[in-house]
């Protein structure tokens, strides 16, 4: 009974690393732009199938798969933030409108795929010899798990260094503030938000490809960026380390009430701690969070 | 400048409202365009009285966006190719038909809201829809009141007929293609109970699923009656994509294989997590285990051994015309939804003949009384049984799996 909770535990963090993939990206725009951006999920579907279209077309392995699907996540998010936040950004639109642009290129995106590979499911190809670890006998933890454990730790790490150690870091804080004044500082606000979309998009690229090959390719992929968003709001709304602890939780909540009350039970269960954690604790695991828009 | 990024963006909202909203977006005609373009389209006006006569109106409500789309969109095709011979053979009756598909997002609300529409505004005089249970049977009271034959694919024996009340039929909901969920459990836990030695059955399914649930009381009655065991029962929801707390409860219960009627996408994350897990375990399941379940797997070898029962095997040499075509017109391989398509739309046209109008009682007659024999994708012989709304006499082909690779077994009927 021991090495099934054990399993349990090891199955929830696996399960709770897909949640901060999704939630780094998702609150690394929330940060800056003070929003919740639905969008984030449209590019993780569609750069999910063009990682698909990748790897049938040019037989590419993991690692080059990756590189390349991340340079398009990120240019599709620049697209997206230039066709659907710019223009609001410049008249300093409400905070609604961001929140309705966000949402519908999300759908957007989305009903692309749809449109195009609407009839079948797809899966990408076998990219390692081996699909999981055995830890012990009855303990096992699956390869993809362990690379999204290691990109969130590794992404929040290198999102912390680029935010607080670099001159673009500085820049995106100093828009996170205030854009008129970093402005008038010098800084190239436009450039620095297609910047900041862009890591979001890369984010958002590597969470779907992972999310392809733990689940399955398929349109509906891009409804896990509200178990993102959630996460986020646990770990500390717009608090980067926060989306790795909110996820973890989220993770390890879903898999302890599942085994406890059941899967019918489990959704209302896991919400109802979550509401109960943040009446307690409303800034989240972290402790930080970032006042919202909308 | 200014205005021209406003209308960019309004643009862009507007198609982006559309594409998420297919309730309503009708496509005009199923010859215009692929299946899946048409849930894009903007809503189309309803055709003029004079040029609807001179045409057959044929409704389509499926899932085309929503989180069943790939079904949906499967059968949706199938619909339309067998429309789009039909039409270029001379049509039924000497009339074209014209098609026009609703997206219900998989909600019942969205699909009554299209069958009120087929039926009073474009006039439609039959309706091919979906294979989920849960969304067919919402069709049930409002298809008695209209009077517009439904043709779907259901298993759930409830969606055609009144079985925990008086026993008769709904007048105008008929099951086409396959036989019922029963009496498909009922066809595998008799293969399995005689040709194997398992006796210890681990249960899980998804409970929100009225094509699983049914399924597995047909299931869990055959297999105890037979003497064997059931270990253990998980299920799980829709929308849920991790099970490996349902596994690991089924990993500890001593269960000799898992009987698992869920649908493709359920089946393929289940066990691959499953390998992941070390848990090596035969499986029993429904025809979503056919044809692309095993390609979809990183490694089809994880399936050491399973077992299944399917309407029809897609690598049957009699379906290569049909999975040629479908590849050719729609760019994706044919899948057992599309062929389940495609054949109610051939049962429909065979009523429509019988009837010898498309006036919608008379088709509902021709349905009950007229179909028999008819060469389909899925048999030679099919019969439509008026007293069940349901396919007569129809069997299914069982098949096996052994280390990843399909063998077929027998044909049973139920």
């Amino acid at each position: 009974m021991t090495y099934y909770y054990i399993q349990l535990i090891i199955n929830g963090i696996a399960l709770g690393s897909v949640y901060s993939l999704i939630a780094l990206g998702f609150t690394l725009i929330f940060s800056v732009l003070k929003f919740s951006n639905f969008s984030h999920g449209g590019v993780m579907v569609v750069s999910a199938y063009f990682a698909y279209i990748v790897c049938k077309n040019w037989n590419l392995g993991f690692v080059p798969m990756i590189l390349v699907t991340v340079i398009f996540g990120g240019l599709l998010s620049c697209l997206a933030q230039l066709i659907g936040f710019e223009r609001l950004r410049r008249t300093k639109g409400s905070s609604m409108l961001f929140f309705v642009s966000s949402s519908n290129l999300g759908t957007l995106l989305q009903n692309i795929v749809i449109l195009m590979f609407a009839s079948s499911y797809y899966s990408y190809p076998a990219f390692f010899s081996k699909s999981y670890f055995q830890i012990t006998e009855n303990l096992t933890i699956a390869v993809t798990d362990m690379i999204m454990l290691g990109l969130s730790a590794a992404g929040i790490l290198i999102l912390m260094y680029i935010l607080y150690k670099t001159r673009m870091g500085i820049s995106i804080r100093a828009l996170s503030m205030d854009s008129d004044t970093a402005k008038l500082m010098g800084i190239n606000v436009s450039l620095v938000m297609a910047l900041t979309f862009f890591i979001s998009g890369m984010l958002a690229a590597i969470a779907g490809v992972l999310c392809g090959m733990k689940f399955l390719l398929y349109p509906q992929l891009k409804d896990l960026v509200m178990k993102g968003m959630t996460a986020s709001i646990l770990g500390g709304l717009g608090n980067i380390s926060g989306a790795l602890y909110g996820g973890i939780l989220l993770g390890l909540l879903e898999v302890f009430m599942t085994s406890f009350v059941g899967s019918s039970l489990q959704p209302a269960c896991t919400f109802l701690f979550a509401i109960i954690f943040l009446i307690f604790r409303p800034q989240g695991i972290s402790g930080k969070f970032v006042k919202e828009k909308v | 400048m200014k205005k021209l990024m406003a209308m960019a963006m309004a643009t862009i909202m507007v198609l982006s409202l559309f594409a998420g909203c297919g309730a309503g977006s009708a496509a005009p005609a199923a010859t215009q365009a692929p299946a899946a373009t048409q849930a894009a389209a903007p809503a189309a006006p309803a055709a003029p009285a004079d040029t609807a006569a001179e045409k057959i109106v044929i409704g389509g409500i499926n899932d085309l966006t929503g989180n069943r789309s790939v079904t949906g969109n499967a059968i949706n095709n199938g619909v339309t190719l067998a429309i789009e011979e039909i039409n270029a053979a001379g049509g039924i009756l000497g009339k074209q038909i014209d098609y026009i598909i609703y997206d219900n997002k998989n909600d019942g609300q969205e699909t009554i809201n299209a069958y009120t529409r087929l039926a009073d505004v474009d006039k439609a005089s039959a309706v091919i829809t979906t294979d989920s249970s849960g969304i067919f049977m919402s069709l049930i009271e409002v298809s008695s009141e209209k009077g517009v034959p439904v043709l779907g694919m259901p298993s759930d024996p409830r969606a055609v007929m009144d079985t925990e009340g008086t026993g008769e039929v709904y007048p105008y909901c008929f099951l086409t293609g396959q036989c019922n969920a029963p009496q498909q459990a009922a066809i595998i836990a008799q293969y399995v109970a005689e040709n194997t030695d398992m006796k210890k059955a681990a249960l899980f399914y998804d409970q929100s699923n009225a094509y699983a649930v049914a399924y597995m009381n047909g299931f869990r009655d055959l297999w105890t009656s037979k003497g064997g065991e059931i270990t253990i029962e998980q299920t799980c929801n829709a929308t849920d994509q991790d099970f490996s707390t349902q596994l690991s409860k089924i990993k500890a219960s001593g269960a000799e294989f898992i009987c698992t009627p869920n649908p493709t996408a359920q089946l393929v994350i289940m066990v691959q997590q499953a390998a992941q897990l070390g848990l090596n375990i035969p499986y029993v399941g429904a025809q979503d285990m056919s044809d692309p379940f095993l390609s979809l797997l990183d490694d089809p070898t994880v399936v050491s051994k399973a077992y299944f029962q399917s309407s029809v095997y897609m690598g049957d040499p009699s379906l290569d015309d049909f999975c040629a075509n479908y590849e050719a017109r729609f760019g994706e391989p044919a899948t057992i939804k599309a062929v389940n398509g495609y054949d109610s739309m051939y049962i429909l046209k065979a009523a429509i003949e019988a009837a010898g109008s498309d006036d919608r009682n008379a088709i509902k007659n021709a349905m009950e009384a007229s179909i028999s024999n008819l060469d389909l994708l899925c048999t030679d012989s099919y019969t439509e049984d008026g007293t069940t709304h349901s396919p007569k006499d129809l069997g299914m082909a069982v098949y096996e799996i052994t280390d990843g690779v399909l063998e077929y077994k027998d044909y049973l009927q139920p």
